[in-house]
């Protein structure tokens, strides 16, 4: 895969990624359609610590409740405003992206916030899929603009 | 790269150099993802240490004599996450050349002082690169 291929495959991984996540938080979540850009087992990293997850019912309850709390604090879309993409070998790349998000809060105030999520990716059988991510601290991130 | 980094690659490159592998059990964090060209999977540090007593073993069956990082490249991910990426050398007894291999390593920096690896991606299929070579039976 060129340099070029690797980038555009990325960024349509992405663009459905923010496609399946707004489609999720309206009122019949596709599930397994997230839990299909996992792999088997895969990292979660933030400023607090590190965690392993399994790819399985506990992360799909995981999912569930995650997409009750974004609808609660009036998340209203996802997307996508760049991916920076740095192959780490033939199967493996880091992708760095840049996510706007929109919410309505509570009085019916408009609230935009944009963050970056950086994701470990591994290209085995040429689809994408997420193997770890690294976040900031979502939660401050959330209540510094008065969402939680 | 930070002084707590390089130490924790120099014990590793130390540790692997004299087949000590146990060794390395403690700079990685407690639950991490071991990746590479078959896929990935989690794994804790208990497996870790069974696995290193297995490739100290596997390292010396196949003749390896030492192995040193030949460089180093880090790749700030956030501020407290990091890639650095090791190509390593290694010799073995059947071979007049070392071979050099790529293996790119997380770091958790959340404690600044004690660094920890909770992710390695190896870049090439060791055991394909060694049957390829004739270093196994």
């Amino acid at each position: 895969m060129t340099g070029e291929e690797l980038q555009g495959t990325v960024e349509r991984f992405f663009a459905e990624y923010a496609e399946g996540f707004n489609q999720a938080l309206g009122p019949s979540p596709d599930l397994d359609a997230i839990a299909s850009r996992y792999t088997e087992s895969f990292i979660g990293a933030g400023p607090q610590g590190v965690a392993v997850a399994k790819n399985d019912e506990a992360f799909m309850e995981t999912l569930r409740k995650g997409y009750d709390f974004y609808r609660s604090i009036g998340t209203k879309q996802m997307i996508v405003r760049s991916v920076d993409v740095h192959p780490i070998d033939d199967l493996h790349a880091l992708a760095s992206v840049h996510w706007g998000s929109r919410y309505e809060a509570k009085g019916g105030r408009e609230v935009s916030i944009d963050f970056d999520v950086h994701y470990l990716l591994q290209l085995i059988g040429g689809e994408p899929k997420v193997f770890g991510f690294i976040s900031g601290d979502e939660q401050a991130v959330l209540r510094e603009h008065g969402l939680i | 790269m930070d002084e707590a980094t390089k130490k924790l690659f120099d014990e590793y490159a130390d540790a692997f150099d004299k087949l000590e592998v146990e060794r390395h059990v403690p700079l990685f964090a407690e639950h991490f993802i071991s990746a590479g060209p078959k896929g990935s999977i989690a794994q804790g540090r208990d497996q870790l240490m069974q696995m290193s007593r297995q490739g100290a073993d596997f390292y010396r069956s196949v003749g390896q004599t030492g192995t040193k990082i030949l460089s180093m490249k880090e790749t700030e991910i956030s501020p407290q996450y990091s890639m650095v990426t090791v190509h390593w050398a290694a010799t073995f007894k059947k071979l007049d050349k070392p071979v050099e291999f790529d293996v790119s390593y997380i770091v958790q920096k959340t404690e600044p002082n004690d660094p920890k690896i909770i992710m390695f991606i190896a870049h090439q299929d060791e055991e394909a690169a060694m049957r390829e070579l004739e270093l196994l039976s």
